[in-house]
């Protein structure tokens, strides 16, 4: 099930999540969808210092920096607990 | 009978495309520009059997919608020069996301090839990609190549080939929905009144770039006489929900293919995830970036001082041979003075530049470089700079040239002019002879550390440069960073050594050229009035000299210093040479560095402010032709100018007179 | 996280490479604030110079973060979280790529003093600096450990 959305600098490594919503003007958010960063696409988290972000994203690694990552809203995937 | 066939290479950045280039095209390639902007334009030839083949390598892009100039460059490419195949390099370990840009050029109607490169990795990885079920679904082959190591590449030019001489014009169709697809119907329509639009752009495509906002498409049927009715039917949706249930639909398609295509594109974290945790660690990532340059800075200066040495004797034993004994005497001189001495300039360093260069290839091929900028991307934030202007200041330790080139990866123009500004502030290998001359001069027993604070100088004017910039003229805040990671890789030695060689060759040719012609008129000035004395006070040289004196008197600099540095806006590495002349000494660094510690003039202050002037004071002359060629404009090149001299002026002033009073001395 | 892809790890291994690990991560730190120190405190420059310890302020911040690179990978592995044998291999990377650093750096010296020093000889124990003796113990530990980590990186 998906939680409620959060920007993407909260999420921890390891995680997975669902992007929501990218609040940014039209052309950065049709660069975004160029690279696979659109609503409905998924993302996981490779690294999380400091709010900068390392995310995989259809196989693909990107680096964003805090204020790039505010701007994309996600809702994490809940895992099962086994 | 040669038949003639035009290629072009699109494909996203990072897959390999001009390692394909490359193979493909040799030596028999050139490289220029595209008219009217700043991007680059490769194109080469290659042969096969009968085949005279045209390849042109295109910008790097994630999609051809026109967020950037790159873009526009390469769908403009595509539509008006049409031509007779496009090859889309695909990076196979990231197949996934490089079918975004597949979609689209689908969409142009032009016969296509698809070359699924890094195959050799991507077989590693265990991806494998059905390339039969590419063309059922595709409609379009696929090759397996290896760029780097040169597989697949005839096949590739064979299918390329035939393609081009036999494929009917598919035009690729994704379907985008009823509500959509009858608005493109329409403009179809509509755009199909004016036959020289329609000749011109594939009709679909254009109704489609329209729809989705495009401005650059709608530049293009501003002045048609349908425009007014295209007008009519793209009031009727709102381009940026048409242009989101676009992208939506072109995902949907991937996602559904995907799995038919390639049955084992696998997302795991895999070695070079773990690497990242280490290397982006945020305590260890600086320092780690740190150590790394320091390690390329120490193998620059250490590799490079048998090779300078080795040049310097070879030099000094031409001179020799040329300049004594021949007649008539000014010939001698010319050619011993002028031509080698001018040639030994440029020579002496190469080994330094190169080298620094390709350990920065290598770093940079590795995927590391990439990893350092988002490192210090919030650094950088801090003094206003993005994180990718990082790489740009990097390459200045090098040569200002090829950096002030490399800025053309940044996007917001404000961030580039930033940049480019303080370039010229990263101390370049043409600075060095300088610092060495009168670093080892006057401070022998520290003259590495003098040499160190003169970098660390040139970098902290150009943090506070950027930092004043951004409060005053150009004020702002830094795009955000967003940037791909390229898996790391073990570089190959000959991709890293091209990337030298494509940088360093810009030292060569342009300020090749410039210093030579540069160190020819000094020693025009030198020697004339006829019969005078070579460098003396006497020379139109010395005059020169004599008439700026008063102005960098205050700094404590006499007249030959006036000249030197005059001659040295040609290029900095000349300000040595024209000491030399003026000393009398010629280059030889053991009899001028005496000449100058007998100068009553000179000591060891005057020196180091010297020396801080020759770091700040302007770019040189090919720099600056580099900065007005990027900028564009007069206004930014004059600026450059106009501010360093200032800076210089200011901070020798302040180091001269603060050392005069503290040391008591010169 | 799915499928992380870990080469090695039966307990031996793990028990060596936390040692491996604390012990390069001690050397390096003590070597490297010694360098650092001895170009401050000219006593203990003398001190330290016949056990081959140059003074070297850059040379030693350099030693310094590989040792802090073993000290993460240390504390990492003991809490047994997926990222210590990463740690481990890039200070081992880094260790070996310095070594080759000091190699080249020194031993270009030497030429150039063979060349061109007109009759100067050259020490070649010149050579003996830590950042290039400690590397050999990194070889030695890659070529036990890191083989299958490292072979994701080669080719194309």
């Amino acid at each position: 099930m998906i939680m409620e959305s959060m920007p993407l600098s909260f999420l921890s490594p390891g995680s997975d999540a669902t992007v929501m919503e990218i609040r940014a003007g039209h052309g950065l958010c049709r660069h975004l969808v160029s690279m696979g960063i659109l609503p409905g696409s998924r993302l996981s988290v490779v690294c999380a210092d400091r709010g900068s972000l390392i995310v995989s994203v259809a196989g693909t690694r990107y680096a964003l920096s805090k204020g790039m990552a505010m701007k994309i809203l996600v809702g994490q995937i809940e895992v099962k607990a086994q | 009978m040669t038949k003639k066939i035009r290629i072009a290479l699109a494909g996203n950045p990072n897959v390999g495309k001009s390692t394909i280039f490359n193979a493909l095209t040799g030596s028999r390639q050139h490289v220029g520009n595209w008219p009217g902007v700043t991007v680059e334009k490769k194109s080469g030839f290659a042969r096969l059997g009968e085949y005279e083949i045209e390849v042109i390598d295109l910008p790097g892009t994630y999609s051809l919608t026109a967020y950037s100039v790159d873009e526009v460059v390469a769908r403009d490419y595509i539509i008006d020069e049409k031509p007779d195949v496009v090859v889309h390099v695909v990076d196979a370990t990231n197949f996934e996301r490089n079918l975004y840009l597949t979609t689209q050029l689908m969409e142009f109607g032009v016969p296509l090839v698809i070359a699924l490169n890094m195959s050799d990795m991507a077989e590693k990885n265990g991806t494998a990609i059905n390339r039969v079920m590419m063309k059922k679904f595709f409609e379009i082959p696929a090759v397996r190549t290896v760029g780097s190591k040169g597989e697949g590449l005839d096949e590739l030019l064979r299918t390329a080939i035939n393609e081009a001489e036999t494929s009917p014009h598919h035009e690729h169709a994704i379907g985008y929905g009823d509500r959509i697809e009858t608005l493109i119907s329409e403009l179809v329509a509509v755009l199909g009144n004016d036959p020289a639009l329609s000749a011109r752009y594939p009709p679909r495509w254009l109704a489609i770039r329209l729809l989705e906002g495009d401005d650059n498409a709608r530049e293009k049927i501003e002045g048609s006489p349908v425009r007014d009715a295209a007008l009519a039917v793209l009031a009727k949706s709102d381009p940026e929900e048409t242009e989101a249930v676009m992208a939506d639909r072109r995902y949907e398609v991937i996602t559904a293919l995907l799995p038919q295509v390639c049955t084992t594109c696998v997302r795991t974290m895999n070695s070079s995830d773990l690497i990242d945790r280490v290397i982006t660690n945020r305590w260890l990532g600086i320092p780690i970036f740190l150590a790394l340059m320091w390690g390329a800075f120490e193998l620059t200066f250490a590799a490079a001082t048998p090779f300078m040495a080795a040049i310097e004797l070879a030099m000094g034993y031409c001179a020799e041979l040329v300049g004594s004994g021949m007649e008539p005497a000014w010939l001698g001189s010319f050619l011993g003075d002028g031509i080698i001495g001018g040639m030994g300039s440029i020579l002496i360093f190469i080994p330094n530049i190169f080298i620094l260069l390709f350990l920065l290839s290598i770093l940079e091929d590795s995927g590391y470089l990439a990893r350092a900028a988002f490192v210090m991307d919030r650094l950088m934030y801090s003094i206003g700079l993005p994180g990718k202007s990082f790489i740009p200041m990097l390459i200045g330790f090098g040569c200002n040239v090829p950096a002030i080139m490399a800025t053309r990866t940044i996007e917001d123009p404000k961030d580039r002019l930033i940049t480019i500004l303080i370039n010229p502030f990263m101390s370049c290998g043409a600075r060095l002879p300088v610092y060495v001359l009168f670093a080892g001069a006057f401070f022998p027993a520290n003259a590495g550390t003098v040499v160190f604070v003169l970098y660390v100088l040139g970098i902290a004017v150009a943090i506070g440069s950027a930092w004043l910039f951004r409060k005053t003229i150009l004020p702002g805040k830094p795009a955000p960073f967003l940037m791909e990671m390229p898996p790391y890789r073990l570089p190959t030695l000959v991709t890293s050594i091209m990337h030298m060689w494509d940088r360093g060759s810009m030292y060569i040719r342009k300020a090749g050229g410039v210093i030579l012609f540069g160190a020819l008129i000094v020693w025009g000035l030198a020697s004339l009035p006829y019969g005078v004395e070579y460098g003396s006070a006497e020379s139109f040289a010395g005059l020169i000299g004599h008439v700026l004196e008063p102005l960098v008197a205050p700094l404590g600099f006499d007249w030959k210093i006036a000249v030197a540095l005059l001659f040295g806006f040609v290029a900095k590495e000349v300000v040595v040479g024209s000491l030399g002349v003026l000393y009398g000494t010629g280059d030889d660094g053991g009899t001028l560095s005496s000449a100058l510690l007998a100068d009553p003039h000179l000591g060891p202050v005057t020196a180091f402010a010297l020396m801080a002037f020759v770091l700040l004071y302007l770019p040189c002359l090919a720099a600056l032709a580099v900065i007005k060629k990027e900028t564009g404009s007069w206004k930014w090149t004059g600026f450059s100018v106009v501010y360093g001299l200032v800076v210089a002026y200011t901070i020798a002033f302040i180091i001269a007179h603060v050392g005069y009073f503290v040391t008591g001395g010169i | 996280m799915s499928g992380i892809l870990l080469p090695g790890g039966s307990e031996m291994a793990s028990r060596g490479k936390i040692i491996f690990a604390a012990l390069f991560g001690i050397l390096y730190l003590v070597f490297g604030i010694t360098m650092i120190l001895s170009s401050v405190i000219p006593a203990l420059a003398e001190q330290t110079g016949p056990y081959f310890i140059p003074v070297d302020p850059a040379g030693g911040f350099v030693l310094c973060v590989i040792g802090a690179v073993f000290v993460f990978a240390y504390r990492e592995l003991s809490r047994t979280s997926g990222d210590g044998p990463a740690f481990l291999y890039i200070g081992m990377a880094l260790s070996v790529i310095f070594g080759i650093v000091a190699l080249i750096s020194l031993g270009a010296q030497g030429i150039e003093i063979m060349i061109f020093g007109e009759g100067e000889a050259w020490d070649p124990l010149q050579l003996a600096v830590p950042m290039l003796y400690l590397a050999f113990g990194s070889l030695a530990g890659l070529s036990v450990w890191g083989r299958a980590f490292l072979s994701d990186l080669t080719g194309a």
